[in-house]
């Protein structure tokens, strides 16, 4: 009788336990169909909504970082390129912290806008990061892309990269952890707690998020004259840039192919952005870190163009500290220099006939 | 680790599983305290040492209590104890807060001091397991609880996970006897714990991190707001600290219960508290009572004149204050506290006598006002946040709107539904098959409303 009553109850716990499991289960799929990502401080968001109110407005899109979100000025760009007859609109889609994968996501969303008369993405996807700082592992847009199959591809890759255990569990747990969070979509509420607090869209929020000009362009100010612990800050960021700038130029790509994993990354967001209609247009930035995956693809064909401004012998004027917020941002003085440079190297290749839109 | 998150799950799962493996008493107590040493080297590894030498002290100072038939000897031992846990406290708590107030104070007599700086790093839970610790050997002194022979059961007792980074504080009188008794599986409340469980998390993860966005960018410029924005930013305030600590001692009570062990209610809906008196019966009890117990009787408690009673108490709630944290703002924080209930003691020796709604309201209304000295990281912003919370006078004109106080009405009535437990009693009444259902849908429900930046427990500062 006892073992009866026993089986029964343990019976019964699993029976519950299965309910569990499966109400738990179905609710979680609904809930996924029914509750987008996002919230009203969202940066990726708000730009994204921004864009979207002009979308066939736009002939040119710039993604990547926050070295993009800092650095390309989308008016400078328009301007510049209009002088010279090969006229543009242009928008910046830089978000901190935004690698290949979230650069992916965006393009997908930028796609799904279906916009008219998008010719150019220009892209600086500034490494892959399989090793990821686990402080951006709960960030919203990496937490966005961490669905279980990118997660197990990524997990693959990393499983192959031959790391000793400690640094091999280092760099799959932060990933693992997003797509947990993913797959029970933890903050997937934040649009509704958002306006329950009465947090909304308003013109400031956007402002403050997408730039002065609303175009997606937010400068680094300059620090140089601050006071305190401002100013001490900016003297130590200075003193650490001009530390590793004499390092930096002597620094070579090195020998070997290219990573696998990150030449499929740079094949994957080239197709994504030729999906769009678009060509895709890779550009290193001036920064004291050189992208020797995204050189090497350039070299064997991968990436169709690569413009490159990360030699700061021949870039002296963009490596100079006072255009400088730290190793990778430019000030706002710099990013204009900068945006300028390009633009005109742009020119100089639609002119030529090396770029064109598909 | 903190409950809120994913790791902690598995933890727990992994502990709880491999415990009721466990066949004998001992093997599972072994078990217990070897996840809690796990569990609080995750936090910082190197503050295990202190746990240690804490248990250690207080299990010796135990047994010669115990041993000694001379008053003066065990009157040593326990001098020993608190001079040692207070010690300890002293230097890691408060070292760096009396260090700045000295120079302060020099600074404004004219004298100049540039002393290094110490850079102590506060051990989490240390207030906690201090005063677990002290309250033992006080217990073994006054000879009310015998001092217990086995280490094993005394380090568990320091150390138990749910409870130990940020309370309830637990009494060894409290803990010690479930140490002795056989732990069954059938004896486990397994459906009032998980409930208990799923409503900390809702409180914690779903209320009190969400509300943080409305709180913190006021706290952060309060003198660029408006009044509005002002009472809406207090009143979330007084809303996030009680869903994040109540929420986490409502997971600590839930998770000890799973393995058998219960420990004590820490909160009983204090913001429906009719008098300050009342609120501190509600509010963090484990502390209040230990206050009381330890500080305020001893200090003479309602003995004496009525001059020495107000002393008492108000001494009692300056240092409470103290506890909370290393600095002036939760003095005052104590101060505000002190004087609300040396004057409602007046006020009820006077017979006079508030209707229940007002009192409800002047106590609300009271702490939720010491609560902004409590979350203004400046006093210059407290006061800044006084004006505006009293006088409906701010300087800003940023505003929040309305929409934040329809919300916090709902919290309210939510806060109010919630003390007639009616979530509990109709668990208790469910069918198996449908409380496991429902269970799965308000789990992921959860998780969906949870904000995706863990933020660790506010009290795990204390």
């Amino acid at each position: 009788m006892a073992a009866n009553g026993e089986r029964s109850s343990a019976g019964a716990g699993f029976g519950a336990l299965a309910l569990f499991a499966l109400s738990f289960t179905l609710v979680t799929l609904a809930l996924r169909a029914f509750l987008p990502h996002g919230g009203a401080r969202e940066l990726v968001d708000a730009k994204v909504g921004r864009f979207a109110r002009e979308r066939d407005a736009y002939t040119l899109v710039f993604a990547g970082s926050s070295r993009v979100h800092r650095g390309f000025v989308p008016e400078v760009f328009d301007a510049r390129t209009t002088a010279a007859g090969v006229p543009t609109r242009s928008f910046n889609f830089g978000a901190p912290g935004s690698r290949a994968f979230e650069i992916e996501r965006l393009l997908e969303r930028v796609g799904e806008l279906a916009p008219a008369r998008l010719d150019f993405v220009l892209v600086d996807p500034e490494g892959i990061a399989l090793l990821r700082d686990e402080r951006n592992a709960l960030a919203r847009q990496v937490i966005e892309w961490h669905d279980p199959a990118t997660t197990l591809r990524l997990s693959r890759w990393i499983a192959d990269a031959g790391l000793p255990y400690p640094q091999l569990w280092t760099a799959l747990a932060p990933h693992w952890k997003s797509c947990a969070y993913n797959v029970f979509n933890i903050g997937r509420s934040q649009r509704l707690v958002d306006a329950a607090l009465g947090e909304r869209r308003t013109d400031e929020i956007e402002r403050e998020l997408v730039g002065p000009r609303l175009d997606g362009y937010a400068p680094l100010g300059d620090e140089s004259e601050g006071l305190g612990r401002r100013g001490q800050r900016f003297q130590k960021r200075r003193e650490r840039y001009l530390a590793q700038l004499e390092d930096y130029k002597g620094l070579r790509v090195g020998e070997g192919p290219a990573d696998a994993f990150a030449v499929e990354m740079y094949r994957e967001i080239r197709a994504r952005i030729e999906d769009l209609g678009a060509t895709a247009v890779f550009v290193t930035q001036p920064a004291l870190y050189l992208q020797e995956d995204l050189i090497k693809a350039a070299e064997i064909g991968e990436i169709p163009l690569l413009l490159r401004f990360d030699d700061a012998e021949r870039f002296a004027e963009l490596y100079a500290p006072e255009r400088r917020y730290d190793e990778t941002h430019l000030n706002d003085e710099g990013a204009r220099l900068f945006t300028e440079q390009l633009a005109d190297e742009f020119v100089a290749r639609v002119k030529r006939g090396e770029l064109a839109p598909r | 680790m903190i409950f809120t998150e994913l790791s902690f799950l598995a933890f727990f799962a992994l502990v709880f599983g491999v415990h009721w493996a466990l066949q004998g008493a001992r093997a599972r107590k072994l078990w217990l305290l070897a996840a809690s040493y796990c569990f609080y080297a995750a936090w910082d590894w190197r503050f295990l040492s202190l746990i240690l030498g804490s248990s250690a002290l207080d299990y010796l100072v135990g047994l010669k209590l115990e041993a000694s038939g001379d008053e003066r000897a065990r009157k040593r031992w326990i001098t020993l104890s608190v001079a040692l846990n207070l010690g300890l406290l002293g230097v890691f708590k408060y070292a760096n807060f009396f260090l700045d107030s000295a120079l302060a104070l020099a600074r404004s007599l004219g004298f100049e001091a540039n002393p290094r700086v110490l850079g102590i790093v506060l051990p989490v839970g240390i207030s906690f397991y201090t005063f677990q610790t002290l309250s033992y050997s006080l217990d073994v002194y006054r000879r009310q609880l015998r001092a217990r022979r086995d280490p094993l059961d005394f380090a568990l007792f320091v150390t138990f996970f749910p409870q130990l980074v940020a309370g309830p504080i637990v009494r060894a009188i409290d803990f010690l006897p479930q140490l002795e008794r056989k732990r069954l599986w059938s004896d486990v409340r397994v459906r009032a714990c998980l409930t208990l469980f799923l409503v900390g998390y809702a409180k914690k993860a779903c209320v009190g991190d969400n509300i943080s966005s409305l709180v913190d960018p006021y706290f952060e410029s309060p003198a660029d707001f408006d009044a509005l924005s002002a009472w809406s930013a207090v009143l979330f305030y007084a809303v996030q600290i009680y869903c994040d600590f109540s929420g986490y001692s409502d997971m600590a009570i839930a998770t000890a219960g799973l393995f058998g062990y219960q420990l004590r209610t820490n909160f009983d809906f204090p913001y429906l508290a009719t008098s300050i008196r009342d609120f501190w019966r509600r509010w963090h009890m484990s502390l209040s009572s230990w206050l009381r117990d330890y500080l305020y009787i001893p200090l003479g408690g309602n003995r004496g004149s009525r001059l020495f009673q107000q002393r008492n108490l108000l001494l009692t709630m300056l240092l409470g204050g103290l506890w909370h944290g290393a600095g002036w703002n939760f003095v005052i924080w104590g101060a505000l506290h002190g004087a609300a209930l040396v004057a409602h003691r007046e006020w009820e020796r006077a017979g006079l006598r508030l209707p229940a709604l007002l009192g409800l309201l002047a106590t609300f209304w009271w702490t939720c006002l010491a609560w902004i000295f409590f979350r203004a990281p400046t006093l210059a912003g407290a006061l800044v946040t006084v004006r505006s919370f009293v006088l409906f006078d701010s300087p800003g004109t940023r505003s929040t709107g309305w929409v934040p106080l329809a919300a916090f009405a709902a919290l309210a009535l939510l806060h109010w539904a919630c003390s007639k437990r009616w979530l509990e009693r109709a668990s208790e009444r469910m069918p198996e098959w449908s409380y496991a259902v429902a269970l799965g849908v308000l789990a992921s429900l959860a998780l969906a409303c949870t904000n995706a930046a863990v933020k660790p427990f506010i009290y795990f500062q204390f």
